[in-house]
């Protein structure tokens, strides 16, 4: 399901599609494993506009429409692989730097920073950092909504 | 034909919503009430969920050491031009310092100075608050309160004039649920994206309101025929450019003076203010636009006077709230540009938060409909309430829910209004697996957001409003509300923006009829009319309030006498 949602795409020579027109984030194929046998992988479950969703034939984890993103960064956040990376638009924003959330602890989050030139800094924060938990809903959770 | 599975369930108190206010009301209701049962209903997950998904980095509304509740209304009356609901501001003047503390003893980090909080500006404070919402949630958690997240409200259920629950539905399974309550409480926040924003296409939701935040608790208290009040009070801030991240920062902590091209500070040097602060949210947006009308954009906030560790701190700080400018920033190297950070306006937005547009409510958040209260941006009169008047209004509302809620177990809702629910939810589905002709939701999206942006003042006029070009508005909604039978969605996620486009066109059908009735400019930059430029206190120093007949669906409107002396009885 969803294709119709990626209508800016276009192979890029490497194999993989990769978004050309939008921002919002790209999600690494290579190192995202769908979280296993997660139903609900946490990017899924963070996104503020439910934008991504697991395609279980393909075991990956999928943002329906790019142009929907906050760049929230939640997604980000979650992520056990670190798999995932907010591109902006290239309208608003040069390619080459990157922004990298991790969590150090529970109580500290780690920022690395990168520019064009490939400087790194990193900004350590303490906050009360939390993973995401299970409720009944999610539990119950079932694909039916895939596809009518 | 869709059959979605029917998941009924009782509860003492639903909370619709389950952001800042509705957390808090959860939690209060638990602490007030332990054997009620407390159930939020939620669109995303409450741990990441609205305005606050990435965090923020201050709690805006804050009784420093030398304010006082009372200096604080006084604020926030002038700064809305001298309107307000004196007795929400002052209620909520009264408890956001309670409110803070007791949302620091749930784990949110405030940051310090010799053990008192440290000031951002002369009412506010800086906080840690990348996990605020996680914070919040694990709250809610701890106290048993049970969370349908991905649940999206329709409509609420009405039983003889009260408010007894909601319909909602699942954005990725489908399963429809009806929820009966003893008391509810609306917590949905604003609307954005009624508007085309100056951010468009690719990056059209890179806005300062969470673009998921549509409207959706505005549009139930319409359809049910809720007093509204306030909508033409709009909120236009004056952001980061293409981030539309919030200035506040920049301009009181790291003291960036604001420019025009000719690196004149012009409020001061063109429009004779002695002291910068003294102008209002609204006039500070007006200016700013004055001078790109006058040709003297772009704005900037000068930086070079900001220290290499400052800029660190003002990194780390954003980091907390927009990490995507920081990677903006970085990216484009803004820091090495003369002209420093470029300001530009975002919106306009609906919301109770900023402005004043949302339910009217008596002093305890009772809205005009029995058996329903609101609480935080979708509740109208109180502007500035911002994060901690959200906590604030969330205690109350769930201290009101509580003791108005009806005793008995309340039956199942009635199978005719059931039927008809359902029906009118799933018709986008039902009408793709038909026929498949008809508008998709993103089309419709972006007539709305073109519409109202070209005639009812939008970026394309420079915010200015006309009632002729109003009057064009409210043709053009008129069709689309016709066009809106045709919606087509694919899936549950497609039905929910088609939900989300439903209520968009509610809510801007209100807000058109407010700018029309307000015959004079109040609020300058945020309401600026055309044909009446002039603030006129002797016929408008009121309330514009409105509602909309559930039948027959005509907009009343009218006029509420506004009398702070009345309002504050009993109170200061």
């Amino acid at each position: 399901m969803s294709t119709y949602y990626r209508s800016h795409c276009e192979p890029d020579g490497r194999g993989t599609l990769r978004e050309v027109m939008n921002m919002g984030i790209t999600i690494d194929k290579k190192k995202c494993d769908g979280c296993g046998l997660s139903k609900q992988p946490p990017c899924m479950k963070s996104c503020p506009g439910n934008l991504i969703y697991k395609d279980f034939s393909m075991k990956k984890a999928v943002i329906r429409c790019n142009a929907d993103c906050w760049d929230c960064y939640c997604c980000v956040k979650v992520c056990p692989r670190e798999a995932i990376d907010v591109v902006l638009a290239y309208e608003i924003s040069n390619r080459g730097a990157l922004l990298k959330p991790r969590a150090v602890d529970s109580n500290t989050i780690e920022w690395v920073l990168r520019d064009k030139q490939g400087h790194s800094t990193t900004y350590r924060q303490s906050t009360q950092y939390l993973t995401l938990e299970q409720d009944a809903a999610d539990e119950a959770f079932t694909e039916i909504g895939e596809g009518i | 034909m869709i059959q979605p599975p029917i998941r009924h369930i009782d509860t003492d108190i639903l909370i619709i919503g389950g952001g800042a206010s509705g957390c808090a009301a959860a939690v209060e209701a638990r602490e007030a009430s332990p054997h009620a049962t407390i159930t939020i209903m939620e669109k995303a997950q409450i741990e990441r969920s609205g305005c606050l998904a990435s965090g923020i980095n201050a709690i805006n509304a804050y009784i420093t050491e030398n304010q006082s509740p009372e200096s604080y209304l006084a604020y926030v009356r002038k700064d809305a031009h001298g309107l307000i609901r004196d007795d929400l501001v002052y209620t909520i003047a009264r408890g956001i310092n309670q409110a803070t503390a007791r949302v620091e003893s749930w784990g949110l980090p405030l940051m310090k100075e010799r053990g008192k909080p440290l000031q951002k500006g002369p009412r506010s404070i800086r906080i840690r608050g990348e996990s605020i919402k996680p914070i919040l949630a694990r709250k809610v958690r701890e106290a048993g309160i049970t969370v349908l997240n991905r649940v999206t409200a329709t409509n609420f259920i009405l039983s003889r004039g009260r408010v007894v629950g909601a319909y909602g539905f699942n954005l990725r399974t489908g399963q429809f649920y009806a929820i009966t309550a003893g008391g509810v409480i609306i917590a949905t926040g604003g609307a954005s994206g009624i508007y085309r924003t100056g951010n468009t296409g690719a990056i059209a939701h890179r806005m300062w309101y969470s673009p998921f935040n549509t409207g959706a608790g505005y549009a139930m208290g319409i359809r049910a025929g809720a007093e509204m009040t306030g909508f033409e009070m709009r909120f236009i801030p004056t952001r980061l450019k293409d981030s539309a991240t919030p200035t506040g920062i920049l301009a009181q902590t790291f003291k960036m003076p604001q420019v025009n091209i000719l690196g004149e500070q012009f409020i001061k040097e063109r429009y004779g203010y002695a002291d910068e602060k003294r102008v209002t949210s609204c006039e500070r947006l007006q200016y700013m636009i004055e001078e790109i009308k006058a040709g003297r954009g772009p704005i900037t906030f000068k930086m070079d006077h900001l220290t290499a560790e400052q800029l660190d701190e003002l990194k780390l700080s954003l980091l907390d709230m927009s990490p995507a400018f920081v990677l903006q920033w970085t990216a484009n190297a803004i820091d090495r540009h003369e002209e420093g950070f470029e300001i530009s306006t975002s919106g306009p937005y609906i919301t109770g938060g900023h402005a004043q547009s949302g339910y009217w409510i008596d002093r305890d958040r009772r809205t005009t409909l029995p058996g329903l209260c609101a609480a935080g941006d979708v509740a109208g009169g109180a502007p500035k309430k911002y994060v901690s008047g959200c906590w604030v209004e969330g205690f109350i509302a769930a201290t009101t829910s509580l003791a108005d809620r009806s005793a008995r177990k309340a039956a199942p809702p009635d199978e005719q209004d059931l039927l008809a629910e359902i029906t009118r939810t799933y018709k986008p589905c039902n009408r793709y697996s038909d026929r498949q002709d008809g508008i998709f939701p993103r089309e419709m999206e972006a007539k709305l957001q073109k519409l109202m942006d070209e005639y009812a003042g939008g970026i394309y006029t420079f915010y200015e409003l006309h009632e002729r070009r109003l009057q064009i508005a409210q043709r053009g909604l008129n069709e689309l509300r016709k066009d809106a039978e045709v919606l087509l969605a694919r899936d549950f996620h497609e039905l929910n923006l088609c939900h989300e486009l439903l209520d968009r066109i509610d809510v801007a059908e209100l807000l058109t009829a407010h700018l029309i009735t307000r015959k004079e400019t109040r609020w300058p930059g945020y309401q600026t009319r055309i044909d009446y430029p002039k603030q006129d206190d002797s016929s408008w120093l009121c309330f514009v309030n409105s509602t909309r007949d559930p039948v027959s669906g005509e907009i009343q409107m009218t006029r509420k006498p506004y009398d702070p002396d009345e309002l504050l009885k009993d109170l200061c």
